[in-house]
């Protein structure tokens, strides 16, 4: 059962929750890996962040792999994100290619 | 105060080891900000080690230096010898997403926001020591308690 994504469709919404550390991380990139080699129905891919307390470079690194396989046609959003986690999105230069929004308003 | 806390070299492990360390950090730092920035360095470094130093083991120290009002972390192994600050650590932040090297983001990280990292190989241990200067609460992105 996937723990990250939750919808597979034009708009594909992955809940990033809880801790996601370099233990965990891989377990968001396997989920994403996947959805994102069929990507051909994907228009917009949403990271639901509200439930996110911590994410360190590993997990970053997937959402930057999305985007990068995605490539510039896919609009890809992170949602909800508290300050702590835009923090480290800014400082790693993250934050601009992503559509940063309190709640999803497409 | 931790001191020599020992792990088996594991990414298993980091959870435990987080939060033994967000444990000692938030003693002394109350900037929600500033306390995540500090666990995600000593998260990218033990990252580091786990994954590239080959040691069985590691060493987590952090204790804060009243004279210096500084938080000081040490980390060692038992791996190769091995400097990550001779590594390239900058990154392009501003470079275009295609560009972007998926790797060595979280070297760049904690060399961004640690105020003074060194390196020493003593006794057979790699030693990393890193320290962050605290400051009083301002406005400019800098405060730490």
């Amino acid at each position: 059962m996937a723990n990250y994504v939750m919808e597979i469709g034009e708009v594909t919404k992955v809940k990033l929750h809880g801790h996601i550390d370099a233990s965990i991380a891989p377990e968001l990139m396997n989920e994403l890996k996947p959805l994102i080699e069929s990507k051909d129905e994907i228009k917009k891919l949403v990271f639901y962040a509200d439930e996110l307390e911590y994410i360190a470079s590993a997990g970053i690194r997937s959402v930057v792999f999305a985007k990068q396989k995605l490539g510039a046609g896919v609009e890809v959003f992170l949602i909800g994100a508290s300050p702590v986690i835009l923090d480290v999105f800014k400082m790693t230069g993250i934050d601009k290619f992503l559509n940063i929004q309190d709640k999803f308003e497409g | 105060m931790l001191q020599n806390l020992t792990f088996q070299a594991k990414r298993e492990n980091l959870p435990q080891m987080l939060a033994q360390i967000a444990a000692e950090i938030s003693k002394y730092v109350k900037n929600e900000i500033w306390f995540n920035r500090l666990k995600l360095c000593a998260e990218e470094i033990l990252v580091n080690i786990i994954d590239y130093s080959g040691s069985e083991k590691l060493y987590i120290s952090c204790e804060f230096v009243e004279s210096e009002n500084a938080l000081r972390f040490e980390f060692a192994d038992e791996g190769t010898p091995y400097n990550p600050l001779e590594n390239d650590t900058d990154i392009d932040i501003d470079a275009e997403m295609d560009a972007r090297n998926i790797g060595g983001l979280g070297i760049f990280l904690y060399t961004t926001i640690m105020d003074k990292l060194d390196y020493n190989y003593k006794d057979g241990k790699n030693i990393l020591t890193a320290i962050k200067f605290l400051s009083e609460g301002d406005e400019d992105g800098c405060a730490i308690k």
